[in-house]
């Protein structure tokens, strides 16, 4: 699923290390790999509380499934996939990433219309679909580049051009 | 090369991901025409435009860490508990379908009683109960002296399953709402940098990121640093400890209103207009004027988790047929018929 391109030395050993309990080694992981988690998430989220809630969340499930870990695989995008799921949860369980439905007593209308309505360049960002968005995010905000986006995501370079350029077109749209 | 080919290479120069070889055609294409100069300016001001916020101060590694390892101590002693009951049992089942043979009887019976013995006297040590909800989970959680502590997302509490004698003592990480009963001993709940001290009463405890911030919903509580006398909190006030300084002053407070602010939403349960304005004022620190009398009946049921004041007035006027207007500092609201 996930192929070995990776931009990442040593994982391989810390996976091996970690699928044996070496708390050190899943140590060492988190140190390697937590605050750049908890800086994609906070771009998504804009809540610091939340992040590092999410990446607690995370490290503490992969500890428990440390076993079913496979060190020929990219662990990096093991977690930003696994990460980008809480992330994706969490807003289903809360109302919604800008307002939710306001229902008078009256019951009038729905909202549907209103999530058109973009306010800001950021809700323009996070109204970009999924696979676009994350990307972007990588791209714009993390500074990721292209090739260390391809093995977060399990794509190709030309693939993440691609959405690149897809986000663009969107973006401007909105912000016209 | 077609449009999409010269789009690629602008984002490709704006995000620093082209190659030198690239670079060379990509100024080639710029120089060629007035066109392909207007389509990377149009790039650039898009991403000029997405210029990230600036992250906040992260937490430092190490506190994260310990957090986190302490998480998974806790869970692996529970597991330990749960499988030594588990082969506890199972032995118990092997024991009841040996034959019973007279002979057997006598040792039998002795074996059985220093498993009682054994279970007997477990049971009289305290265990460590703690109960943490996942993301954007709510629980009730009854404590032994029968008060409750309702426990917002991603928080744990932590306490023994028989109070202690004299004292009545909670591990708060997090958020969580407590209704203690009141009683001779003291219940404290402690939070990474304070302790909160009550009899019985009922307040609202956040603990993160190194700032403890209480509020008192009825009733009197004290909010102090770990050690130290600390400050009397009654109801309807709040204050905030932060990491080794001593608790703010407090200040007067609507309990009921503040504890939806604290999820962080704003929260409207039927409620009309104007008093959907009056906590919009609030929490926005602006000026809201209703131009329209018939307006102020309207009511509203809907929570908001939007960072922009304009986009919840927008999204409040789209449902209702009407338009506000910035003039003089304030907020106009009207019927835009």
């Amino acid at each position: 699923m996930f192929p070995s391109n990776n931009t990442e030395t040593g994982d391989e050993q810390l996976v091996e290390a970690i699928r044996k309990n070496d708390q050190e080694a899943f140590r060492d992981l988190y140190y390697k790999y937590f605050e750049k988690l908890i800086r994609f998430a906070w771009y998504r989220l804009h809540s610091i509380e939340t992040s590092r809630d999410l990446v607690q969340e995370l490290f503490f499930r992969v500890w428990k499934k440390r076993e079913g870990l496979n060190p020929q695989k990219s662990i990096k995008a093991y977690l930003y996939k696994s990460l980008n799921n809480l992330i994706i949860n969490h807003f289903k369980l809360s109302s919604s990433q800008t307002s939710s439905l306001i229902t008078l007593d009256e019951r009038k209308t729905k909202m549907e219309e209103a999530q058109d309505i973009v306010i800001d360049i950021q809700t323009a960002i996070n109204h970009l679909p999924e696979k676009l968005k994350t990307v972007f995010i990588h791209s714009r905000t993390e500074g990721f580049k292209y090739a260390e986006i391809a093995e977060i995501c399990n794509i190709s370079v030309k693939a993440v051009e691609k959405r690149m350029s897809k986000a663009f077109v969107l973006l401007k749209k909105y912000l016209d | 090369m077609n449009d999409n080919d010269i789009k690629k290479l602008c984002i490709k120069a704006v995000s620093e991901n082209i190659s030198t070889a690239e670079k060379q055609l990509f100024d080639k294409c710029l120089a060629e025409s007035e066109e392909n100069r207007n389509k990377f300016e149009e790039i650039k001001t898009i991403w000029a435009a997405t210029t990230p916020d600036n992250i906040p101060e992260l937490q430092d590694a190490d506190s994260e860490w310990n957090l986190l390892s302490e998480r998974i101590r806790l869970s692996e002693k529970e597991e330990k508990k749960i499988t030594i009951s588990k082969r506890f049992f199972n032995f118990n089942r092997l024991l009841f379908t040996l034959k019973w043979k007279p002979a057997l009887a006598g040792s039998i019976i002795i074996v059985l009683s220093i498993f009682a013995v054994i279970l007997f006297t477990s049971k009289k040590e305290s265990q460590l109960k703690t109960v943490s909800t996942a993301n954007q989970e709510h629980k009730s959680v009854q404590l032994p002296d029968g008060s409750t502590a309702y426990l917002n997302y991603l928080s744990s509490i932590a306490f023994v399953d028989e109070f202690d004698e004299d004292i009545r003592s909670i591990k708060l990480n997090g958020e969580a709402f407590f209704s203690v009963v009141k009683e001779s001993r003291p219940f404290i709940v402690s939070t990474n940098n304070a302790k909160v001290t009550v009899l019985g009463t009922e307040f609202n405890v956040w603990a993160r990121d190194e700032k403890t911030r209480v509020v008192v919903k009825e009733g009197k509580v004290n909010l102090g640093q770990k050690s130290g006398k600390g400050i009397e909190l009654s109801e309807g006030e709040l204050s905030t400890i932060t990491t080794n300084l001593n608790p703010a002053q407090p200040e007067k407070v609507d309990a009921q209103y503040l504890l939806g602010w604290m999820d962080q939403k704003l929260v409207f349960s039927k409620s009309s207009l104007d008093e959907v304005a009056s906590e919009l004022e609030r929490y926005y620190s602006v000026k809201i004027i209703i131009e329209d009398n018939r307006l102020i009946k309207k009511s509203l049921t809907g929570t908001f988790k939007n960072s922009k004041i304009e986009g919840v007035l927008e999204m409040i006027c789209l449902t209702m047929e009407l338009e506000f207007e910035f003039q003089d500092e304030n907020y106009l609201i009207k019927s835009n018929k």
